[in-house]
């Protein structure tokens, strides 16, 4: 290949992710400049773990003859409604397009309805903060590319089956077809004492840059009495541990808290929870383990002071300048639930079609299949594909694969690959 | 059919059924034009039963039934939807009392708001407004030796009259204000012909004139502590806000019924035509039905102060009042010129409709507290 040839763009066709060939992939060993055809068959997407023939080269495309701007159309076209404005939700608007639907579709977003990478936002003090945030899409313009009628800041509030209306608090809509991409809402902390609304939760970019804008103020502050600001985070999951390693990269002094003895311990072996607990304390993280929060009081402007139980009658006090909590999502099942819908630990869908009932999908974070949560990117675009399939008329199976976790730490990356038979905690 | 056929001992339906026909109907032109109130016909509706079904302490079953109340007020507003409203304020006044904390009240007061002896007015549509953070209290109290001396008026307070009694709220001098503050206000009850309580007459309205409604000014008027429901009014509001919601559904109720016949009727002779719209007489009955089930699941909780119940109570009046103004849209085009006649009940029906939709909480109220609720609970 000749050295002058153009440097080309690679778009993972499961998260978006862009592999730049003029950028490489350092973490992993590519340095900037490495062709595509260059990498090894075992090189894997960094944010969703899927295999390096899952990739396509980017080309430019003419752009889609589209409408004006759509988020005013006063008549609205019976058609498919989207509840959600996330990554599944747009991902479902797209597919269907791709399929050549050419109905009515309407968005409905509880947020502003931007999109973005969620997985990103585990990485970006590293990289200096939130305006390392790539590829960035406002709802309007996503909107405008894809003919999609948008209601943004929009709560829906109850849907008739019967009768395919759904009301929301900005009017009423009705569906031919309903897709519920409702994702799912991070645990909120209910620890006793005062401070439970000084621990963060950082479950979207709006709550992440409400936590970014605290941290910079809680870092003048620190560095004004000469020291690193103390970050308490409260969960060493999955988040919790891809946080603690961004922050103690980005120069914070970070304590990491878990009831677990070990991180990660419900998704990882013995093994690689002592490597990723080793890796971490390598890099200076203060990791808690076994340890059980007794009481939670706001400790300062924007602190908290943690007490907890350390087995064996220990008790500790930790103070921090700002806390997280990473204890989790659970999927959205109200809307669900009242609109007579199956629901276990998330909506039941049928493992083939995606159907939770006649005329109404779902997929994404929300969902259950067979039995299984997966709450990872990767499913998502094959979701929407099976499910705008059987939208746009020519059916295609959903085929449940094993899920994969991609651990973003890079001190200690790892990739957990479950059985679908394997519950996940 | 379900729900809606089952009628609940606490009501005398027959006799209500007789007041509605023999004493309300003939009256309901003149009430809705001409401003006439009518009290005789609402006390004899009260002791048909009609203002304490849901009053625990008052009716014979010593039961809560919010959803008899409120199957009651659709009765009456499938004939008179100014009626409707009255009674609701008399429900409403008789819950805040019941639920408040002056026993001398629930005494000597609450017998007769449950009975119909006393006709009561609700001035609550500022202070739930001001809750939602929509306007500012509009009554400033100060505390005096034996109770508070109360000034401010409120623009428009409904089924008011001389011997009428009325629940408001008002803040207090020297408490904190804004967000700080909210809570420590103070709920009470005032007579309409205490020293210093005027009835001013409000502007026309496109219909309902007889509910008896005044814009109400308090000029340093003393309330005595026995008047007293709530201070601080926080956890009482928490209370009763559920409560209040659910029994206005009845208003929305009786309207969407009475469409429903008229869009019946007017089948019979233009069914060839009409089927060409939509909001069909099935159509509104199925969503009716909806409602009145939340209305029988939601009467069972309504004591429940959480923001999740509060949202579900909150999510069923917004449907009574889309519902309602579908309904009344409906009705209109179904009818066509018979029904554009002033003589005719269609359009009072739409102007009636209009008011369960703005009245408090209007739709954009409710649509605000749903945002607020939907977005702290996260789904």
């Amino acid at each position: 290949m000749s050295a002058s040839a153009a440097f080309e763009k690679y778009v993972c066709e499961a998260c978006n992710y862009i592999y730049d060939e003029a950028l490489g992939d350092i973490d992993s060993g590519l340095p900037p400049g490495t062709r595509m055809q260059d990498i090894p068959d075992d090189w894997f997407c960094p944010v969703c773990g899927v295999s390096k023939s899952d990739f396509k080269k980017i080309t430019p495309v003419a752009k889609r003859d589209t409408k004006e701007a759509t988020t005013a159309r006063p008549v609205q076209k019976k058609g498919v409604v989207i509840l959600g404005g996330g990554n599944a939700g747009w991902t479902a608007a797209e597919a269907l397009r791709a399929q050549g639907y050419a109905g009515s579709i309407t968005l409905v977003s509880a947020c502003n309805g931007g999109r973005y990478s969620k997985p990103q936002l585990s990485g970006l003090q590293s990289q200096g903060g939130l305006a390392a945030l790539k590829g960035y899409t406002a709802a309007d313009d996503a909107a405008r590319e894809l003919d999609v009628r948008l209601l943004c800041n929009t709560w829906a509030l109850q849907i008739n089956r019967n009768t395919q209306r759904i009301l929301t608090s900005r009017g009423s809509l009705a569906y031919e077809n309903l897709i519920l991409a409702l994702g799912a809402s991070p645990r909120m902390p209910a620890f006793k004492g005062e401070g439970n609304q000084r621990l963060h939760v950082v479950n979207d970019l709006k709550q992440y840059t409400e936590f970014n804008d605290m941290l910079s103020a809680v870092k003048k502050t620190a560095w004004e009495q000469d020291r690193s600001p103390h970050v308490a985070i409260v969960g060493a999951g999955l988040v919790g541990c891809e946080l603690a390693n961004d922050f103690i990269n980005s120069g914070l002094d970070v304590s990491l808290i878990d009831q677990a003895a070990l991180p990660l311990s419900a998704r990882l072996a013995r093994d690689q929870s002592i490597a990723l607990k080793l890796s971490l304390q390598g890099l200076g993280v203060r990791f808690i383990g076994g340890a059980r929060i007794s009481h939670i009081s706001p400790w300062q402007d924007h602190g908290a002071a943690i007490e907890m139980e350390l087995g064996h009658g220990l008790m500790d006090v930790l103070k921090a300048d700002i806390a997280i909590a990473c204890m989790g999502i659970v999927p959205r099942l109200r809307l669900a639930e009242s609109m007579g819908l199956q629901t276990a630990r998330g909506i039941v869908v049928n493992s083939k079609t995606l159907m939770a009932a006649e005329h109404v999908y779902a997929l994404g974070d929300c969902v259950e299949i067979d039995g299984q949560i997966s709450a990872t990117l990767e499913p998502i675009q094959r979701q929407a594909k099976c499910i705008a399939s059987h939208i746009a008329g020519n059916p295609i199976d959903y085929e449940q694969r094993d899920t994969v976790w991609v651990v973003k730490t890079p001190c200690c990356p790892l990739i957990i690959r479950a059985e679908t038979k394997h519950p996940t905690p | 059919m379900g729900a809606s056929d089952f009628l609940a001992p606490s009501v005398r339906w027959t006799e209500l059924e007789h007041v509605v026909v023999g004493e309300l109907a003939p009256l309901v032109n003149a009430i809705d034009r001409d401003g006439l109130y009518p009290a005789a016909a609402m006390r004899s509706l009260g002791r048909a039963g009609a203002y304490s079904a849901h009053l625990k302490t008052q009716n014979a079953f010593a039961q809560a039934d919010i959803a008899a109340a409120v199957q009651a007020m659709s009765k009456i507003g499938q004939t008179c939807g100014s009626t409707a409203f009255m009674v609701w304020c008399q429900d409403a006044c008789g819950w805040y009392i019941e639920k408040g904390h002056s026993a001398a009240l629930k005494q000597t007061l609450l017998p007769k708001v449950a009975s119909g002896e006393i006709l009561a007015g609700t001035g609550m549509s500022n202070p739930m407004k001001y809750f939602a953070r929509i306007e500012t209290l509009k009554l400033q109290g100060k505390k005096v030796a034996g109770g508070y001396v109360v000034n401010g008026q409120l623009p428009w307070v409904s089924n008011l009259a001389p011997d009428n009694i009325l629940g408001t709220a008002f803040e207090v001098e020297g408490r904190p204000t804004g967000d700080a503050g909210r809570g420590q206000e103070v709920m009470a009850i005032f007579h309409c012909n205490w020293p210093g309580v005027a009835l001013k007459p409000v502007p026309s309205f496109l219909g309902m004139e007889g509910t008896g409604t005044y814009a109400l000014h308090f000029e340093n008027v003393f309330v005595p502590q026995d008047y007293i429901l709530a201070d601080p009014i926080g956890p009482w509001l928490a209370g009763i806000r559920c409560g209040f919601v659910l029994l206005q559904v009845g208003m929305g109720l009786g309207i969407v019924q009475s469409c429903m016949d008229h869009i019946d009727r007017s089948n019979q002779t233009l069914g060839h035509v009409n089927h060409f719209l939509e909001d069909s007489a099935e159509q509104l009955r199925e969503e009716l039905h909806d409602i009145i089930e939340r209305v029988h699941a939601q009467s069972d909780q309504v004591l429940d102060s959480s923001d999740a119940n509060f949202a579900e109570v909150l999510t069923t009046r917004l449907m009574t009042s889309e519902l309602t103004l579908r309904a009344t849209q409906s009705a209109m085009l179904h009818n066509g010129a018979a029904g554009y006649a002033l003589a005719s009940p269609v359009q009072r029906k739409l102007r009636e409709g209009y008011f369960v939709a703005i009245v408090t909480p209007a739709i954009k109220h409710l649509r605000k507290e749903l945002h607020r609720i939907r977005s702290s609970a996260q789904q």
